[in-house]
């Protein structure tokens, strides 16, 4: 690991990265520990176990043996998997604490908030060959010392235990895009995209790039409606009919496989699966029909998947 | 064909609103035995993988801040500069949230959630609009407005999202594009999605004041601004 850092070879950018990783990571493992000591709930033990080994493997995942890390990431999965892993139900600060900080700091707020998108953007402007990704690490530690600047209460446990709070909400679902990328990655292992294409090429009918895409991104749209997350369909569906019927016909990777993922979204409009955003919202304004946002979504979700067929067809070639 | 079973897991489990880990994970043992993927290549495959994309957990470290900026007033600071705008209509006032909210998705910047600012603050101000124009507010009207709340958030969180380089979503493009072997930079992938963005956010913002402006004339016969 030192001699990591001490290499020359390796770029300032890459060591930032891995910089960044170890802070999450201890932050995660540091979050795991309190789940244990704090007993937030009954299943402080699997919780806080979910917890500290994600936390070793995004530390120091560039260091362990892929063995090793596939093996922390399966034994990762059985708590998540049954749903032992859960919300501390820690509370945010009470409203008066926030007016009575809003009062004192004001408007300028909004400077370390909109730190991680305008670092982000600085970073790809000036520092080309950087990592973009070090937006992040940047926001953090510049809004952390203003914040500091600003309100003596900001002391370290402040930000660890209210970052604990966010963290804890998000659950384990918050490594599932992770968990479905070395899916995607067994899949192509297995021959799943070959096999694919075989049955969908009995449906589809190929040589024609055109049809590809619209197969790719209805294809997209219908299994995010039926599973409800446009994450889990893009892996199957882009070894399965994105390579076959649009690629490998000349398509642009970049454009059809990006675009591809936001049909999706359109899909996820129109779907009672995705519970957590056409419906719950709905008991939170405390709706009288519980469709009615999906409802309501079906016009944008036909405008936007049209839109984007069309820069599609554009793109193509591009 | 064989390895089509774990495909299949997915599709069956996630229609089935089993816990999506668990059928991930399922999935991917079904993959490996069909497609004789022997137990330690199989955990080589996904520990490599795992760590590579782990990009996808860069959130974490903004987490730090982000609650403690909510502590010291990030929530009340967009309330206020909400409560600024005057001589706006309804759907005037959906439309400016919708936008702003794109925006603040776009930077992640955490407020803006439905049970958090919606609720509390922008449906109170929005009814409060109507019944400064001293009309009591349409049950009609009211879910309309939900409906149209509702519908913003996730079209500016869906097609916002996507322009910010760090997402879940554009590092799980990148890693699908790796996948099938295109190595490609998150910027690229940011400035694909910038049109589709845009469009979003005009197309969200026209279609509220549209739908909001014919509810209106339907329930009071007027548009209901508040006052200059």
């Amino acid at each position: 690991m030192f001699a990591y850092f001490m290499d020359a070879e390796v770029t300032v950018s890459a060591k930032l990265v891995q910089v960044m990783y170890i802070l999450s990571g201890l932050f995660c493992i540091y979050c795991g520990i309190r789940a244990w000591m704090k007993k937030d709930n009954k299943y402080y033990l699997p919780t806080g176990l979910f917890w500290s080994l994600l936390g070793v493997v995004v530390a120091f995942g560039q260091w362990l043996p892929p063995l090793i890390s596939g093996i922390i990431v399966a034994i990762i999965c059985v708590p998540a998997g049954l749903k032992l892993v859960r919300r501390g139900n820690l509370e945010a600060a009470p409203k008066e604490e926030q007016l009575r900080n809003f009062k004192r700091i004001g408007m300028k707020i909004f400077i370390p908030a909109f730190g991680a998108g305008v670092f982000t953007i600085l970073i790809s402007i000036f520092l080309p060959g950087w990592s973009s990704l070090i937006g992040s690490l940047f926001a953090t530690i510049f809004g952390v010392i203003i914040l500091v600047l600003w309100n003596k209460e900001n002391k370290p446990m402040v930000f660890l235990e209210e970052g604990r709070r966010f963290l804890d909400m998000t659950s384990a679902v918050y490594i599932m895009p992770l968990l479905l990328s070395c899916l995607g990655a067994v899949f192509t292992r297995a021959g799943v995209g070959d096999a694919f294409s075989v049955l969908f090429g009995k449906i589809i009918p190929s040589g024609n790039v055109y049809i590809g895409i619209v197969a790719y991104a209805l294809g997209m749209m219908l299994f995010t409606i039926i599973m409800g997350n446009a994450f889990a369909a893009i892996t199957v569906m882009t070894v399965g009919v994105g390579v076959p019927f649009v690629i490998s016909l000349g398509g642009n990777p970049l454009y059809m496989v990006t675009l591809a993922m936001t049909c999706g979204y359109c899909g996820t409009l129109l779907t009672p699966m995705a519970a957590n955003f056409n419906i719950v919202p709905g008991v939170y304004l405390e709706v009288k029909d519980k469709y009615s946002i999906i409802k309501m979504q079906a016009i944008p979700s036909a405008i936007m998947l049209v839109f984007q067929l069309a820069y599609m067809f554009i793109a193509v070639n591009f | 064909m064989l390895s089509l079973l774990g495909v299949l897991v997915v599709v069956i489990g996630f229609a089935l609103k089993l816990e999506p880990i668990a059928i991930i994970f399922v999935s991917t043992i079904v993959t490996a035995v069909c497609g004789q993927i022997p137990p330690g290549e199989l955990l080589e495959t996904v520990g490599k993988t795992f760590v590579a994309n782990r990009t996808q957990l860069i959130t974490i470290i903004l987490m730090i801040l982000t609650g403690t900026l909510e502590r010291n007033g990030l929530k009340e600071a967009g309330a206020e500069l909400i409560r600024k705008l005057q001589g706006l209509s309804t759907g005037m006032l959906m439309a400016v949230w919708g936008i702003a909210h794109e925006f603040f998705i776009i930077f992640k910047i955490p407020i803006g959630s439905v049970p958090a600012y919606v609720r509390p603050i922008l449906m109170p101000m929005t009814v409060g609009i109507v019944e400064s124009n001293g009309r009591a507010v349409a049950e009609e009207h009211e879910e309309c407005m939900k409906a149209l709340y509702g519908m913003h958030y996730n079209v500016g969180n869906f097609f916002g999202q996507c322009c910010f380089a760090a997402n879940a979503s554009v590092l799980l493009i990148q890693s699908t594009l790796a996948n099938i072997g295109y190595e490609v930079d998150v910027m690229q992938i940011v400035r694909v999605q910038i049109p589709v963005a845009a469009f979003a956010m005009l197309m969200a913002a026209v279609y509220t004041i549209a739908v909001d402006t014919r509810m209106s004339k339907k329930c009071y016969g007027a548009v209901m601004k508040t006052q200059k």
